[in-house]
């Protein structure tokens, strides 16, 4: 279906105004760079406060689905609705380099009390005795921190995330998933998360959504409760349904569920 | 002392400049390696060599080896300077000439930098703007000098103008460089976070050229200088240059070599001060270090 209207934005209706309850409703999105089609009629809704993941492999659209979103992109065509206020997290923080941290979260906040909202949201990243640091004094997780601290500084009804933890190391990635998912808890925003890690995906989402060959090839609803341990049939289940949609085979690991290993790894890479 | 006649940009100088022209700061996050290690001698090792020529110079002219006409001695020079310091030429002169350097390198930065946010900015501004800039670039500034003279006269005009032009490129390219080496990532995280134009152009693009154009700045001051001494020589009956002049009329190499002492040292103040603008400007990015 080849759809050549250029992409309309709205704002979807507030739900005090009698609208549908969703913070995104994305319909035929198609974005094509020449010959090659990156988007192709893609059909995602995400719910007000839902966490989706997005994953895919290297080249699936699923960054290039992030920036529509975020109106980074405007050479798609189809329709999207979106809040009025989104915010970007990206796999490298982007902090100013000549900024200090605090004036980094500060950017582009308007009203009166843009001080204490930044000591507040440092605050709540961790970040509160960095607020004066120059960003590239930062460890790769504080700069992360930051970066989140300055998303959510905007109050977003819909936060994304561009594989914000991919540079990080195995366990400070850990780490900053239980503070998303903390964040997440008190801000509810509708999440839409881009991952290239299934483990990631399951721990943290609603919904994981595979795209492939900027087609919506599988959605799989995460039906466990949070904080949700990496072990155990479930996860693991989920985990292989996805990578199975993601084409990759993993050898061998058919154990019964009743004999899932007590000990395992956490956090172990299986996508990369 | 003659060493320092060529000292407007002294040796340490040299490799400075250079770090920082390829030193371009394009890193979001990235922390750029720090120089590697080196055993630094003491600061006063470089002095050694610049006192062991200054006593060379004392022996050989205070022997009368040399005519004094061709190489006064260490101490004639001390006493010229001094002469001409307290009777008051040097003080009036150092005014005139600084004053014009001021308003030169003044009207430099200001067209400079105008044209080069200008070019950097939009392709317009580009195809407009560039060409012209670029062919005025290609003339010798100095062949300029009897052109100048025939436009605007014998006044203060030709030499400020002078310097005004000589100083406009070295900020103009570095300008256009600085801006155009804006890392496209923060302008979409700066899009990303709402800003409008003027807040990306006043948060992203102009900090983020700043270190590039504090090196046009360094090297504006030095053509600057360089313009500065050419037009008052050539025709001025006031200023450094005109000093100098006379001074060789009445064949004073003693007051000739004070008046280039005093060039090369007011050459290293302005140095010393974008050096220290620099430090100060651009902290965010030697913190790390």
């Amino acid at each position: 279906m080849a759809l050549v209207e250029p992409l309309t934005t709205v704002r979807p209706p507030s739900p005090r105004e009698g609208g549908r309850p969703a913070a995104v409703r994305i319909r035929h999105l198609s974005r094509s760079f020449g010959a090659l089609r990156v988007l192709d009629d893609v059909r995602l809704d995400v719910a007000p406060g839902e966490i989706v993941a997005l994953v895919g492999r290297s080249g699936s659209g699923k960054s290039t689905l992030l920036r529509v979103l975020a109106g980074l992109d405007d050479g798609a065509t189809g329709a999207i609705e979106r809040p009025g206020s989104v915010a970007v997290a990206f796999q490298d923080a982007r902090l100013l380099p000549w900024k200090r941290v605090a004036a980094n979260v500060a950017l582009g906040l308007r009203g009166p009390d843009v001080g204490a909202r930044v000591t507040r949201v440092l605050d709540e990243v961790g970040l509160a005795e960095r607020a004066q640091a120059w960003p590239l004094t930062l460890s790769g997780g504080e700069a992360q921190r930051a970066s989140l601290a300055r998303a959510l500084a905007r109050e977003p009804e819909l936060l994304l995330l561009d594989e914000p933890f991919g540079a990080l190391d195995a366990l400070t990635r850990l780490v900053m998933h239980d503070l998303v998912l903390r964040l997440w808890e008190r801000h509810r925003p509708a999440v839409l998360l881009v991952t290239h890690d299934v483990e990631e995906a399951i721990a943290l989402a609603d919904r994981v959504v595979v795209l492939d060959g900027g087609r919506l090839a599988v959605s799989v609803d995460v039906d466990l409760p949070r904080p949700r341990a990496r072990t155990g049939p479930e996860f693991g289940r989920l985990r292989e349904q996805l990578l199975h949609a993601l084409g990759v085979e993993v050898p061998a690991v058919e154990v019964p569920a009743a004999e899932v290993p007590a000990v395992e790894v956490p956090g172990v890479e299986v996508t990369r | 002392m003659t060493l320092h006649v060529h000292d407007a940009h002294p040796p340490p100088e040299a490799p400075r400049v250079a770090e920082a022209a390829t030193d371009r700061p394009r890193a979001a996050a990235t922390v750029a390696p720090a120089a590697g290690p080196r055993r630094r001698l003491p600061p006063a090792a470089r002095a050694v060599s610049p006192l062991a020529i200054l006593a060379l110079w004392a022996v050989v002219t205070e022997s009368g080896a040399v005519d004094p006409l061709v190489l006064p001695s260490p101490r004639t020079v001390a006493a010229a300077g001094w002469r001409v310091a307290t009777d008051g030429t040097l003080p009036a002169a150092l005014g005139v000439s600084l004053e014009r350097a001021t308003v030169g390198l003044a009207v430099g930065l200001v067209v400079g930098l105008a044209a080069g946010v200008a070019v950097g900015l939009s392709r317009v501004g580009e195809a407009v703007v560039d060409p012209p800039l670029q062919m005025l670039r290609t003339l010798p500034l100095l062949g300029l000098t009897p052109l100048l003279i025939l436009w605007t006269g014998i006044g203060e005009t030709p030499k400020i103008a002078l310097v005004a032009i000589g100083s406009l490129f070295p900020v103009y390219l570095n300008t256009v460089a600085g801006i155009q080496a804006v890392d496209p990532r923060l302008l979409e995280a700066g899009r990303s976070l709402g800003l409008g134009r003027g807040e990306l152009l006043r948060h992203v693009v102009l900090p983020s050229s700043l270190p590039q154009v504090l090196v046009g700045l360094r090297q504006a001051l030095g053509i600057a200088w360089i313009s500065l001494i050419v037009g008052e020589q050539i025709n001025a009956s006031s200023g450094l240059g005109h000093l100098i002049n006379d001074a060789r009329e009445y064949l004073q190499t003693d007051v000739v070599l004070v008046g280039l002492v005093v060039y090369a040292l007011l050459g290293l103040l302005t140095d010393g001060a974008v050096r220290i603008l620099e430090r100060k400007a651009l902290a965010w990015r030697s913190s790390n270090r």
